[in-house]
């Protein structure tokens, strides 16, 4: 089979995969409460006055009703209105997409330059002090609750050394400490994770010969080890995508970044079912498409890989 | 009534306290606070606790955080000062032709930021709107459902008709739901857009709005009161508690809302900074269910509410920014009884009247309380350690905000436990609200408790408009629900603002709807 023909039952299962994503929030969703109910508690309402709401929501219609439409807008593009702001769904969550990317990146750009050093030094000089150092440092970084670390860097570097603002958006300023909070955060990981598999690669019998054949080190490291050892690390840094959109939450709470993980606190806490279905929709749709690109990657990474 | 707040305090304590120690270990050494950016009449910017609004539209939402800003983009027909006066607004005066019929007479020469004249047609249109089928999908209905229809007679005078006496309906004219909004600007736009790009007679025009971060007011020239003295107003959506202050201490932002009250020696301490407490209208009490054993006995109630020390509890876990209350409302409060006193704090009468009650010392009852709210879970242990000097045992329950107050709460029975923490606040400072849907029966967060002389004391103060009469009732009514122990009053706090010494002629608002009118900076 060709990589067009992969690529095409690839789209099914993710098709398939988005439909149970859906049912799955659609049901679990209105298990939590009444959206009618929450959006009143501010107005003191009688009891008519929650069913009324309710009517004009449309919440009093049997589920699979409700479901059914919900489906049949998805597939006009209509993400529907959320209950609690009464704006579109979809234009809610594109005004907050382009930040949660923007932050998503920047904090994979600060693990990767952390982590790669770290790693692979660690790898090369196992069990040494540096080593230590290093390990100590992913430690670190995968016990630190990221808004811990996160009002610790607020801490220091906004009200202690004034370098950088607490909060803010639209300025490469404002994005430092939080992508270094999630930075710190998966640098922890990965560090790790070059290290362990680096530390493999290079006892493998091809980096023997090519350390035989003469090749100058860093040649045998960063072109025959390195690339192999990558391949764990790249489909963990795809899967662990999602973590990060949810690791991304505490991040936007506490510097005020306006992203989609705030959005998505705000709407489970206000009971927003259009909101919430909106956000996990688009975010599923993002998990398997990424997921497919980092499965594309082995590709370049290991020719050996081959489609079946 | 009730406005939604939803907490961002999830962050530990832990950190908390550490920044604390870090904040205060860095205000010797910080340097002074930077100016923002002062062109002429200056820009004010603002740390908003609350988050975006998403909607500025007045019928679309029923939050604070529209509350905090939209104060001054719209004008209602009636203005309530931020000390609570009422006042003409819109509307120049009024009258009331017998209770179900009021008649108003309109501001002339007022111009929609769009320049769209403000008349008896903008005052219809607003209310058709609210009272439609649109308003009905959204929360403020609720509110304003005593008003059948709205009739314009003449150009500047409008008729409202009502199917029922609203005693509080002035005030509500003073905000939400009500706020007069542009016919031709809305029917051109549609109300989407409008929610985004709003337009009002407000003193300051919506010119920038980046969704999540913030949202940039700019002066209207030609505001009715005159102009504002700030050029530029720009909201920050700041949610996290920490993150608000920080950016106060390095001059990020010119005005905090909402400082905890753990943290406000860090203002109190830092001489560039002033802290404004207010009185608010929020109130706390211990919710008692009347279904279960053993808070469906009086002598027990009120054996709780005499073993808590509360002076004690407002000391060391609120910093003293808050009062003893009597019954659930608020100082502020229309049917506040003043000489009805707070339960004393007697540990041994306590003891007494549960011995009287047959309760068994080391029997245990249940206290459910709102899990993201961590002032209030110190407030519970300190509870569950007075109840049990007296024999209760307590077992603190937390839950998730919304399933404790719309599920648990209203399905009583002990669901939330015999015991639950029932935060109350709201903006129209009448005791009508409260007391209707906690005291009335079957009403959604009342499903246990029952009183025909409580229910006719109510019914009687909601269907006329004679102050005095319903204050008298209300005293009543007071007495009442305090020698029955119907929940057990705990505590009304203080709002805690904190502005940069720059900031001239801000009044911290007791109802969070900051009014930027006379303020400026230097």
């Amino acid at each position: 089979m060709g990589l067009a023909g992969y690529i095409i039952r690839r789209i099914f299962h993710s098709l398939a995969v988005l439909f149970v994503v859906s049912v799955i929030v659609f049901v679990t969703i209105r298990l939590t409460g009444d959206p009618a109910a929450a959006m009143l508690q501010s107005g003191q309402p009688t009891r008519q006055a929650i069913d009324a709401l309710r009517h004009a929501l449309g919440l009093d219609r049997p589920i699979w009703v409700q479901y059914y439409l919900f489906v049949v807008g998805v597939l006009h593009g209509n993400l529907g209105v959320s209950y609690a702001t009464g704006q579109p769904v979809s234009s809610l969550i594109a005004s907050r997409l382009g930040a949660t990317a923007v932050l998503a990146v920047a904090g994979i750009l600060v693990g990767a330059l952390i982590a790669f050093p770290v790693g692979i030094i660690s790898a090369l000089r196992p069990n040494t002090a540096i080593d230590l150092v290093g390990r100590v440092f992913a430690l670190f970084g995968i016990s630190f609750p990221n808004f811990w670390l996160g009002i610790m860097l607020i801490t220091i570097f906004s009200v202690g050394l004034h370098w950088f603002p607490a909060s803010g958006y639209g300025t490469v300023q404002s994005l430092v400490l939080p992508s270094v909070t999630l930075g710190l955060i998966l640098a922890g990981i990965q560090s790790r994770l070059i290290r362990s598999s680096l530390l493999e690669t290079l006892r493998q019998d091809y980096v023997r010969t090519a350390r035989a054949k003469g090749l100058v080190e860093r040649v045998v490291i960063f072109r025959h080890a390195l690339r192999n050892a990558l391949i764990p690390v790249v489909t963990y840094m795809g899967s662990t995508f999602g973590l990060l959109l949810g690791g991304i939450v505490f991040v936007e709470v506490v510097f005020a970044w306006p992203g989609i993980g705030s959005l998505a606190l705000t709407a489970v806490e206000q009971r927003d079912f259009p909101l919430v279905q909106g956000i996990v929709i688009v975010t599923a749709a993002l998990l398997v498409l990424m997921n497919l690109l980092v499965d594309l990657s082995y590709l370049l990474l290991d020719p050996q890989i081959h489609l079946e | 009534m009730r406005l939604i707040v939803f907490r961002k305090e999830r962050l530990l304590a832990l950190a908390s306290v550490l920044t604390l120690a870090f904040g205060v270990a860095s205000c010797g050494t910080s340097t002074p606070p930077q100016a923002a950016s002062s062109s002429s009449g200056g820009t004010l910017v603002i740390g908003d606790q609350y988050g975006d609004p998403n909607n500025l539209d007045p019928i679309a939402t029923f939050t604070l955080a529209w509350g905090e800003i939209a104060s001054n983009v719209f004008d209602g027909l009636v203005f309530r000062t931020p000390t609570l006066k009422i006042e003409p607004g819109l509307a120049t005066s009024w009258h009331w032709q017998n209770s179900d019929h009021l008649v108003m007479n309109l501001r002339k020469g007022v111009l929609f930021q769009d320049g769209e004249h403000f008349n008896a047609q903008a005052v219809v249109f607003t209310f058709d709107r609210l009272l439609g089928p649109q308003g009905q999908k959204g929360p403020q209905y609720a509110n304003y459902n005593a008003i059948q229809k709205v009739e314009a007679l003449g150009s500047y005078q409008v008729e409202f008709f009502l199917s029922h006496p609203d005693p509080t309906l002035i005030t509500k004219l003073a905000g939400y739901g009500a706020m007069i909004v542009p016919p031709k600007y809305i029917q051109k736009h549609g109300s989407t857009y409008f929610g985004t790009h709003p337009i009002g007679t407000g003193p300051f025009k919506v010119v920038k709005y980046v969704k999540g971060s913030e949202l940039v007011l700019q002066r209207f020239g030609k505001y009715w009161r005159g102009p504002a003295k700030l050029s530029k107003v720009i909201y920050q959506f700041i949610p996290e508690d920490s993150t608000r202050l920080a950016d106060l201490q390095t001059g990020s932002i010119d005005i905090m809302q909402g400082v905890p009250v753990a943290q406000a020696s860090i203002v109190t301490g830092n001489s560039s900074l002033h802290l404004y407490p207010v009185k608010s209208p929020t109130v706390f009490e211990l919710g008692t269910d009347f279904s279960v054993y053993p808070t469906n006995k009086l002598q027990v109630r009120e054996a709780i509410a005499e073993a808590i020390n509360m002076k004690a509890i407002i000391k060391s876990v609120l910093h003293g920014y808050a009062a003893p209350i009597s019954t659930f409302q608020s100082a502020l409060s229309f049917g506040n009884d003043p000489k009805l006193k707070p339960y004393p704090y007697d540990p041994t009468q306590a003891k007494k009247l549960l011995s009287a009650a047959g309760v068994k010392p080391g029997t245990t009852i249940t206290l459910g309380y709102d899990g993201s709210d961590s002032t209030f879970q110190q407030v519970a242990q300190a509870v569950a350690a007075y109840l049990q000097q007296v024999g209760l045992k307590t077992n603190l329950q937390p839950f998730d905000t919304n399933t404790f107050y719309n599920t648990l709460i209203p399905a009583g029975h002990g669901k939330a436990g015999a015991l639950w923490e029932f935060e109350w606040g709201g903006w129209t400072l009448d005791f009508d609200n409260t007391a209707a849907l906690l005291y009335t029966p079957k009403q959604f967060w009342n499903p246990t408790y029952s009183n025909p002389q409580v229910t006719a004391l109510i019914n009687a103060e909601r269907s006329t408009l004679n102050t005095s009469s319903r204050l008298q009732d209300f005293y009543k009514l007071d007495q009442i629900l305090h020698n029955q122990v119907v929940g057990i009053p705990l505590y009304n706090t203080e709002n805690l603002w904190a502005t940069d010494s720059r900031v001239r002629g801000f009044v911290a608002p007791p109802d969070d709807r900051l009014w930027l009118w006379p303020v400026s900076v230097q």
